[in-house]
């Protein structure tokens, strides 16, 4: 050993990474033969209880941690699930798939294209990261999206061809979709045309309404996972991995919505309970973006988005894009509501509604406009029941009131009171939905004068309505 | 090279400002899974724990914005370890998922300090114990396979630097200096969720 005296210097660099690496072999002689400089060093980067701490804690850690693979790059990974295969044009061979490229790299798996040498066709495989066909609660959701998709057969939704294990490793098999992603399209040409734009976010309602018929909420609707397959207009929507049964209880997501919220529901946002109408809040952020070429909600962190999402109103989609009509521009508005209840009701009745849209555009001489429907107050349901139990009371007193008044001989008031019929006053709960805010909150108003004025001994003495 | 904790801002301080995208990334990846551990590990489905995330999540985040930006940035991470800690617990000690309730109502719940009973106690425990594993994970993915064997069979099981070096075929100062990187390393990301102190 050429050096034997202790450098504390030594330790400093190699804990702040500075140490060079010709040096570290020297470093590591030292700390073998010195067991003040071992010491100090495991001192320098924690104090005794975290170490003890550590080993408490990682003893009963799950298997995954002790024994899972550092990282790898996807070749790497591919290598290791392929075999060799003849064709020099080929990465390899997975089931009985010859790979020929590796299409995408996500966060939990891969997407090959292979041909299906028994078909001749070629198919996009996807399949479970190496990393984590031993992870029980990944290998469950990958499976549950492979059911989801392959139980919504539609035009425009991802067709599933198969799902199957290979050596362990658990992948899916789709059509190979030669086009670009509704994202790739909007980075290329947005703003897109009106026209355009209406047909594509029908197509998309149309798959979503598929899928919510199987009770199924896509919860990932954005423009990266719709595709366009070239040559023709059809347009798929695809990756059902977050997609979840409206009465499953046993999947795990654990590491969703890691991503950019920027398409996500207010309600999805704050983790509350969310029902058919978040898919179609997105479905308004994806036409926000296909018209104005960017989200409604921005802003540099996930958090600012989300932020914005729950409390922000967008800008109006017609302010940015001059060409895009007042009325897509509200319908956009519309989808775009924070309350669920005032969105649209299902995915059917935006397609459709859309479809009138399209056919009003491509004829407008013969078709007339649809019009949006009137939206669900933004008030509760049950404070609607208490108010139009109010308003009842209050006309049945305001018609008592005018009843013994008329009966009064010398009318001596001194105080009008608005007349029963001067008052939106609805007579059943249904009928409210169709009034707007305003009316309400005149009636409110109304309400809340002739309730002071009823109360108010100065202006309504009982010896003035009863003589 | 790995990166020095110490020598750049703190995680946590830098998530106050919206602008920090990365920060908040690393901060939410980190906390994301603690949380989730511990509502599966209290018998809470995965349904129910993933919802459970999102709204201890959401309201930690909207929890930042209401701290006093004047205040030093390590009392800042304090605060806001208790936070999130707080919040964890309520959770948790609540059950299923709050569904109707309005969100400000849910946030006010979240955010109030638990009671100290047997059972928070315990939570309390979990709470670092699942904090060491997420960020024991999170290392595991960082470092090389001989690096992390160094550590793991010193540190966790025991072995001598002698018996792990002659397992790993390396040599006795590279256990020393592997497993230093590694404690350094998971230090400083247990430190970005937990201070180890708790509320009392």
């Amino acid at each position: 050993m050429k050096q034997t005296h202790c450098l504390q210097e030594q330790i400093d660099s190699f804990l702040d990474g500075t140490l060079p690496e010709e040096s570290l072999h020297e470093f590591e002689a030292h700390l073998e033969s010195c067991s003040v400089c071992e010491t100090a060093l495991e001192r320098r980067v924690a104090d005794e209880r975290f170490w003890n701490d550590t080993k408490r804690f990682l003893s009963d850690a799950p298997t995954e941690i002790k024994t899972r693979s550092g990282n790898e790059d996807a070749i790497a990974s591919l290598q290791r699930i392929v075999s060799p295969t003849d064709d020099p044009e080929m990465i390899g061979r997975f089931a009985g798939y010859e790979v020929r490229a590796i299409v995408g790299v996500g966060g939990m798996g891969m997407v090959l294209k292979a041909l299906d040498v028994a078909l001749d066709r070629y198919v996009a495989i996807k399949v479970l990261h190496p990393l984590y066909a031993t992870h029980s609660a990944a290998r469950k959701r990958f499976e549950r999206e492979a059911q989801a998709a392959a139980a919504v057969l539609h035009d425009n939704v991802i067709a599933i061809y198969g799902v199957d294990t290979w050596n362990g490793t658990p992948y899916l098999v789709m059509p190979y979709i030669k086009g670009e992603s509704l994202q790739q399209r909007i980075d290329r040409q947005a703003p897109l045309e009106v026209e355009q734009t209406i047909e594509i976010a029908m197509q998309i309602a149309r798959g979503l309404a598929a899928a919510h018929d199987q009770g199924l909420i896509h919860r990932d609707i954005k423009p990266a996972n719709i595709l366009m397959p070239s040559g023709v207009s059809r347009v798929i929507v695809t990756d059902f991995g977050l997609a979840r049964a409206s009465d499953d209880v046993s999947l795990t997501h654990s590491g969703m919505l890691a991503g950019t919220p920027q398409y996500m529901s207010p309600e999805q946002a704050m983790g509350l309970h969310l029902d058919y109408r978040s898919d179609l809040f997105s479905l308004g952020a994806v036409m926000f973006a296909m018209l104005t070429g960017r989200p409604p909600f921005r802003a540099e962190s996930p958090y600012g988005v989300m932020r914005k999402i729950t409390d922000a109103r967008q800008r109006s989609v017609m302010e940015i894009n001059a060409s895009a009509p007042h009325w897509l521009s509200d319908l956009i508005d519309r989808l775009l509501e924070k309350s669920p209840d005032r969105r649209f009701e299902s995915a059917h009745d935006v397609a459709d509604h859309l479809e009138d849209c399209l056919a009003h555009l491509r004829q407008p001489a013969t078709v007339v406009l649809p019009k949006l429907k009137p939206q669900r107050s933004k008030i509760s349901n049950k404070l609607v029941y208490s108010v139009s139990a109010v308003v009842l009371l209050c006309v049945a007193m305001i018609a008592a009131l005018a009843l013994s008044e008329r009966l009064t001989p010398t009318g001596n008031r001194r105080h009008e009171i608005a007349s029963p019929s001067d008052v939106p006053v609805p007579l059943d709960g249904m009928s409210l939905w169709t009034i707007d805010d305003s009316a309400l909150t005149e009636v409110e108003a109304e309400i809340r004068q002739l309730r002071r004025d009823l109360t108010n001994p100065n202006i309504l003495s009982t010896e003035e309505i009863l003589p | 090279m790995m990166q020095v904790p110490d020598t750049r801002p703190s995680l946590l301080v830098r998530i106050r400002d919206a602008n920090h995208a990365e920060a908040w990334n690393e901060f939410s990846s980190l906390y994301r899974p603690v949380v989730f551990a511990l509502a599966t590990r209290h018998g809470m489905t995965s349904h129910d724990a993933e919802d459970l995330t999102q709204q201890v999540l959401w309201t930690v985040s909207r929890a930042i914005e209401r701290f006093d930006a004047d205040r030093k940035d390590a009392r800042f991470r304090t605060w806001l370890q208790t936070i999130a800690r707080r919040a964890i617990i309520n959770a948790v000690t609540r059950g299923k998922p709050d569904r109707a309730t309005g969100s400000e109502q849910v946030q006010a719940i979240l955010l109030s300090q638990p009671e100290r009973t047997e059972l928070t106690m315990t939570l309390e425990w979990d709470y670092r114990r699942e904090v060491f594993q997420v960020a024991a994970e999170r290392v595991r993915n960082e470092v090389s396979e001989s690096t992390w064997q160094a550590f793991w069979r010193t540190t966790v099981e025991n072995q001598t630097p002698r018996d792990a070096a002659k397992a790993i075929g390396c040599r006795v100062g590279s256990i020393y200096t592997s497993r230093s990187r590694v404690m350094q390393r998971l230090r400083a990301l247990v430190q970005e969720l937990d201070f180890g102190e708790s509320d009392a």
